[in-house]
């Protein structure tokens, strides 16, 4: 199961990297950056421009595998991330 | 790729558009919302399969540290979460003023961002800094995102 999370994440990073190679060739680099940093920004930029770049089937494949890769992630306990943990010396 | 000089806004774009300022304020309301909650945010791809932080990892536990008062614990998880805070008050204003005051600010933006270039050295500062704890602290690095 936590397998397939995996996978449902590599399919995500392939439709970001996707996006995000759109986001840099149509507003440049330091829009590419941003997107780069912040990767729910791409997700929306994508959105709002997927009509005029044709990439709407990219976008709704990604927007399935997030909601898969949350969902199985969460019940394989892939994704752990806490605010408040004990900084490291 | 279009010619952009570090002088071109990079926020104001954003600004203008009140449906994506609408948009991108509702979805970091939810994302902060949800982190502080202890829930499952943003998934970041790249570090759930290679372990590796990616430049924005750990802006989100930082701004809920930020807004909690705890001002050292949050930079500790990402020194540049005030400003990541900064602009996320810009765009959210610029979703919600009226048109008047919303103009102003905008026009304001614009010309503070094509005589500072701040926004894009910021953006620039922020991925040599990611690089640095990578090269330098990875492992207290990744520790630390990882939780």
């Amino acid at each position: 199961m936590a397998f397939v999370g995996m996978l449902m994440s590599l399919g995500c990073l392939v439709c970001f990297i996707i996006v995000l190679i759109k986001l840099f060739q149509n507003e440049g680099a330091l829009k590419g950056i941003l997107g780069l940093i912040c990767g729910l920004y791409t997700f929306i930029w994508g959105w709002m421009n997927a009509t005029r770049l044709n990439i709407k089937t990219i976008m709704m494949a990604w927007t399935v595998l997030l909601i898969l890769a949350i969902i199985i992630n969460m019940m394989t306990g892939g994704f752990n991330y806490s605010v408040g943990t004990p900084m490291t010396p | 790729m279009p010619a952009q000089s570090l002088f071109e806004p990079i926020l104001t774009p954003l600004m203008r558009n009140r449906a994506l300022t609408l948009v991108i304020s509702g979805a970091a309301v939810l994302q902060i919302g949800l982190t502080s909650l202890g829930l499952q945010g943003w998934p970041c791809p790249i570090l759930h399969l290679t372990g590796i932080p990616c430049p924005g990892c750990g802006l989100t536990r930082a701004s809920v540290l930020l807004f909690q008062g705890d001002w050292q614990r949050s930079i500790r998880y990402h020194l540049f979460a005030p400003l990541f805070v900064f602009a996320f008050v810009l765009i959210a204003g610029s979703s919600v003023l009226p048109r008047s005051p919303r103009k102003r600010v905008i026009e304001a933006t614009e010309s503070w961002e094509r005589q500072t270039g701040l926004a894009g050295i910021v953006l620039i500062c922020l991925v040599l800094y990611w690089l640095a704890r990578l090269l330098i602290t990875q492992a207290s690095f990744v520790k630390l995102i990882q939780g």
